[in-house]
This record gives structure tokens, C-alpha cells and sequence, in this order.
């Protein structure tokens, strides 16, 4: 599988436009116009008094093909990963404009990646289908939200929504849909919206958004994951030593066997030094603002540069600024902004002091990447909140689960609901089993 | 989007609402120590019903696996009173494994060297034994300029 990269740029949205072509269109200080935003015409000079017709039938027919198209499949029978990509979308008083892109009968899943300001939290805010249904939004329809859910996140509408739009830092917003199987794509124009928050409220910003569209006769069952492991030299593991040490190898085989039940192998390992002064960081920024920017941890996640699989660092100690406890693991979100290295959230962090069992340090590695490739604690402690897969265990009762939240290292498994959201993540490279009459075929002539 | 009220609540991070749809579960406390990835704040701590003395049980309990010790001594930070600093100091001082002592040094720095360096720094001071005049100055002096700009 292979990503069709269909680079259609924000430009793609305005192509109705005359005298916009979707290659040089709109430079990059252009905003992002769309259609049926009064305002924004009028602010570019081609509003109303412009006597410009803005009307379906004033604009030339070949531009007239609404949003973009990925075409028919390269191949039907097989998945691919195709990629679209919005530059330069503008958010206004914390909001951008309702972006449109459309999927084609065949998507699986989206993987959506806004890449901002590292001091501003973003979110996915309104994701809505082209019948209607509603994935994301501020006001979820059926949900009446309560300042417990304020606490819970900075938008807690679309944390709330049926397809749950988390925030875990600043400098990226990200979105994997469908997260549960009670959501599901279906081929048309979808609407995407963002949302975004400073120091002082709803703020203006940009973003470069890139979406992961993974299509193909069904949600896979078997793939492969990359895994980038990064060094500061905590616990003695260097590029050098760590593809024969002991113990690092029996914690990334417990990583492995967690993944392997739901049929995803580790791919291609890779070993990487980075600098030391990175064995102890922070957890990242509480808030928007300036720690975004600060934050060591978002520093060290920024030195990710592969553009496959997770990237996972291991350090000493993730400490927590304000109150000076620290924590096992941090991923760069859920979903982490896959496939996009060099962010400030391109990764996965592991504290390997404070807990040196191998299974241990397994366990974090294979808790936090399933975070970074879309799932959620089957669990939280607080406010009665968990995930939104059926199959998993609630209460504290499932804590053999590898998303509940504690660590163990004790036997840990993932349900297969949960291994479906993972394989719908862009990151995971689907190996496609041959169709039955194939498999038939082929068989016979054994 | 009611921006404000949020960053307020996240900004104050204040004592825990009540919070009805999930009735306080003694386990909690236990298991927000083994917390992967779970901060430990004021806000965790209280929903947790995570005491001072139940932290300091599982500080103190040598049999148990590092992770949860470190955590509690985090917790024990953030409860933040003499007793449980004075806990944490012996800790920094006297624990057989090297990252509890780590972790006991960082609260004390992180909690109380903002608000009482002269505390902090006398015990840095007495723990090296026989610091010269000097050597006391220097602390203190980088005390002062770790928190003095705040």
C-alpha cells in the first residue's frame, strides 16, 4: 500500500472561482475563500459590489466540479492510502471556515492532521457526512454537556461527539474516523471544521491540514507497523547497542505480542541517537501559550523524521512542571499526527527509570502507540467516561486490557474492536489477504 | 465556544467538582499510583481520594515496585503539607533506590522551593554536611535565581 498523493492544496476549494486554477491560484498569503462565504468575498474585493456573478451558472464549466475527487482506485481488490492536502486554512476568532473534501465510496477511514502554531490548541471541531450525520460537533446531537465535560477538555462538544475529537496539547489537532463501529463513512462531500484556542480565548492562526484517506473492498484485518525507536541514551540503550540488548529487544517483543493477537506485525525497526540533554523532559504544555514552544518534550518529539509507522523516544524521566510528579509515557495525541515527522507531536515518549521491567517499559510502549494510533483508556477514572468500543472491558475490573490506565506487567490484551480502529489508521500498512476465489485458486493449484 | 469559562477551569485547576456520574471508588486512589500517563494535580489527586497518609504508605513501602512509589512521592508533593514534606525530605536522604531519591529532590524543589527557598536550601545545605559558607551561598543564590523571577 502506497499513499496517492493528490496534493489539491486549499486551492482546491475555491477552483470555482474565476481565474483560480488549482495549481496557481491563490499564492500563499491568499485566504481561504469558499463559496457562500459572503464575508470572506466581500473582504477580497469580490463580493456584491464587485457586480461580480458568483452564481453556479456564471462560472466556466470546467472548474465547475464541486470539492476534490480521488478517482477510482488504483487497484479495487486491494487498499490504498491516498492523501489530501489543505494548505494555509485560516481560523477566525477560533474557528475555521467549513472546509468540504469528498470520499470516495471505497474510504475505510480518515486520519486527519491539522498542523498549527505550537502555542494554540486545536481540535477537530464539526466532521458531518454528506446526509447529515454528525461525527463531530460542538453540540452533539442527544448530548447535554456540563462543566465536568469543560474539565474534561477544552472542546468538550466534540470530545463528546459520536465520534470522540480529543485535544491532549498544542500545535496539532488530529482526528481518526471511525473510532468505533458506531460511526461509519459513506462516499460524498463531507464537511470538516477546526477549531482553535490561545491564551486569551478562540484565536486566529493557521493550519496545513493533510488527510489520510484509506480505502478499499473492507477494513483490513492484517498489517504492519514501523516502529522508529529514538535514543537519549537512558537506561544505557544507544542506536548502537539497543538491536542486541536484552532487555530492550524483550520490551519491544511484549510491544509486538500485544499487536500480533490483533494482526498487526512490527515492520521495519529502526535505531536512532538523539541528543542526551533530551533523557529528561517535560510532559508537555498544560494550556496554550508560550510552554508550547518551551516544552522539552514537544522539542524532542520534533526531531522525528520518518514518515512511516511511530516514532517512539525513550527516556529517563517525563516529569510534570507544575507539581514535579512524573508519568510513564506520553503520546503525542489520539491519534498522533501520523505520518507527519518533525511536529511537535510526531511521537511517543517512554520513561524507562521509573519502572525497570522490560514487560513494564512493553507495556508503556504499547499502551502509549495505541493511544497515537487512536484509542482511548477503556476507562478513566474519573466522570464515568470510556471509550466507545463496545467489546472492551469497563470498570476497573478490565484492567488486563493494554488501554486501561495503569501499568503492569502482567498479561495485557486488545479486543478485536480495538484492533479494527488501528487498522484504520493511516499508519498501519495493510497487508491484503487475496479475495476468496483467489485464495480458491490458489489452493487448487496446491 | 465558551472559551473562557474553559481555560478559567483548566487554568485554575482547583479542588475537583463533585462529580456525581462517578461515585468515589477507593481503588482509585491505589490506581492513579500505577497511572501511565495520568498527571498527578491537585484535580487528579482529589478525584482520586488519594490521602497523605495512604501516599505516604505506599512511599514508604519498600516492597512495592518503584513506579508506584515514585508516584506517590509525586502525590505526596502535591498534597503538599510540613508532614508529608518532611516525609519526602527523609526519603531524598535516606531510600536505597536512586530515582526515589531523584523523585523526592524534585518535589521538594518543585513544590516548596517557590515558596520557601530558605527551607529548601537549608536542607540542601545539611544534607551535604559540612558546606562551607560559600557553598551555602551558592545554593541559595541558585534558588534565587531559579524562582526569583517569578
Amino acid at each position: 500500500m502506497r499513499p496517492n498523493h493528490s496534493t489539491l492544496s486549499a486551492l482546491l476549494l475555491l477552483g470555482m472561482l474565476p481565474g483560480c486554477t488549482p495549481e496557481g491560484g491563490g499564492g500563499d498569503d491568499e485566504p481561504i475563500i469558499l463559496l457562500g462565504d459572503d464575508a470572506a468575498l466581500d473582504d477580497a474585493g469580490l463580493g456584491g459590489d464587485t457586480g461580480l456573478d458568483l452564481t453556479d451558472a456564471a462560472l466556466p464549466e470546467w472548474d465547475a466540479t464541486p470539492g476534490p475527487d480521488l478517482g477510482p482506485p488504483v487497484d479495487p481488490s486491494v487498499t490504498q492510502l491516498d492523501v489530501i492536502t489543505i494548505e494555509d486554512v485560516q481560523l477566525s476568532a477560533g474557528y475555521s471556515e467549513m472546509l468540504t473534501f469528498e470520499l470516495p465510496d471505497d474510504a475505510r477511514s480518515v486520519t486527519i492532521v491539522g498542523i498549527g502554531d505550537p502555542t494554540i490548541f486545536y481540535s477537530v471541531v464539526h466532521f458531518e457526512g454528506p446526509d447529515g450525520r454528525i461525527l463531530v460537533a460542538e453540540e452533539p446531537p442527544g448530548v447535554v454537556l456540563t462543566p465536568l465535560d469543560s474539565q474534561l477538555s477544552p472542546f468538550p462538544g466534540a470530545f463528546r461527539s459520536p465520534n470522540r475529537s480529543a485535544v491532549a496539547a498544542t500545535g496539532v489537532a488530529t482526528l481518526l474516523a471511525p473510532n468505533n463501529p458506531g460511526v461509519e463513512l459513506i462516499g460524498g462531500e463531507w464537511t470538516l471544521q477546526f477549531g482553535g484556542i490561545g491564551v486569551i480565548g478562540g484565536t486566529f492562526s493557521a493550519l496545513d491540514v493533510i488527510i489520510y484517506v484509506k480505502r478499499g473492498p473492507k477494513v483490513p484485518t492484517k498489517g504492519t507497523l514501523d516502529v522508529h525507536c529514538h535514543f537519549t541514551g537512558a537506561r544505557g540503550w544507544t542506536a548502537a547497542n539497543a538491536p542486541d540488548d536484552a532487555d530492550f529487544q524483550a520490551a519491544l517483543a511484549r510491544m509486538g505480542e500485544f499487536y500480533e493477537e490483533i494482526g498487526i506485525g512490527l515492520g521495519e525497526i529502526t535505531y536512532t541517537d538523539i541528543p542526551a540533554d533530551f533523557r529528561a523532559v517535560d510532559s508537555g504544555p498544560q494550556g496554550p501559550g508560550p510552554d508550547g514552544e518551551r516544552s522539552t518534550l514537544h522539542q524532542m518529539f520534533s526531531l522525528s523524521a520518518y514518515e512511516t509507522g511511530v516514532s517512539l523516544f525513550f527516556v529517563e524521566r517525563i516529569g510534570e512542571p507544575q507539581f514535579g510528579g512524573a508519568i510513564g509515557g506520553i503520546a503525542g495525541g489520539t491519534p498522533g499526527p501520523m505520518l507527519e515527522p518533525g511536529t511537535v507531536r510526531s511521537g511517543v515518549a517512554v520513561a524507562t527509570a521509573l519502572d525497570p521491567n522490560p514487560a513494564s517499559i512493553g507495556h508503556i510502549m504499547g499502551h502509549e502507540t495505541g493511544h497515537f494510533l487512536g484509542l482511548y483508556h477503556t476507562q478513566e477514572f474519573f466522570g464515568g467516561i470510556t471509550d466507545q468500543i463496545p467489546d472492551t472491558p469497563e470498570g476497573q475490573g478490565g484492567n488486563d486490557n493494554l488501554m486501561f490506565p495503569t501499568v503492569t506487567s502482567a498479561p495485557a490484551h486488545l479486543t478485536a474492536g480495538q484492533g479494527v480502529v488501528m487498522h484504520l489508521n493511516a499508519a498501519v500498512v495493510a497487508i491484503d489477504e487475496p479475495a476468496d476465489d483467489q485464495a480458491a485458486a490458489e489452493e487448487g493449484a496446491r | 465556544m465558551k472559551t473562557l469559562t474553559i481555560l478559567l477551569a483548566l487554568a485554575l485547576a482547583g479542588p475537583a467538582l463533585a462529580d456525581p456520574a462517578f461515585p468515589k471508588d477507593p481503588r482509585n486512589a491505589e490506581l492513579l499510583l500505577y497511572a501511565i500517563d495520568i498527571p498527578l494535580t491537585p484535580d487528579t489527586v482529589a478525584r482520586a481520594a488519594l490521602t497523605e497518609q495512604h501516599a505516604a504508605r505506599i512511599a514508604t513501602d519498600f516492597k512495592r515496585p518503584r513506579y508506584p512509589r515514585v508516584r506517590a512521592i509525586g502525590a505526596l508533593g502535591v498534597i503538599g503539607t510540613d508532614s508529608a514534606r518532611r516525609l519526602i525530605e527523609t526519603l531524598a536522604v535516606t531510600d536505597d533506590d536512586e530515582q526515589v531519591r531523584v523523585q523526592a529532590v524534585i518535589s521538594l524543589a518543585r513544590i516548596w522551593g517557590h515558596d520557601d527557598r530558605e527551607v529548601v536550601g537549608g536542607f540542601l545545605v545539611d544534607r551535604l554536611g559540612d558546606a562551607t559558607p560559600a557553598v551555602s551561598d551558592a545554593i541559595f543564590g541558585e534558588l534565587e535565581r531559579l524562582y526569583g523571577g517569578e
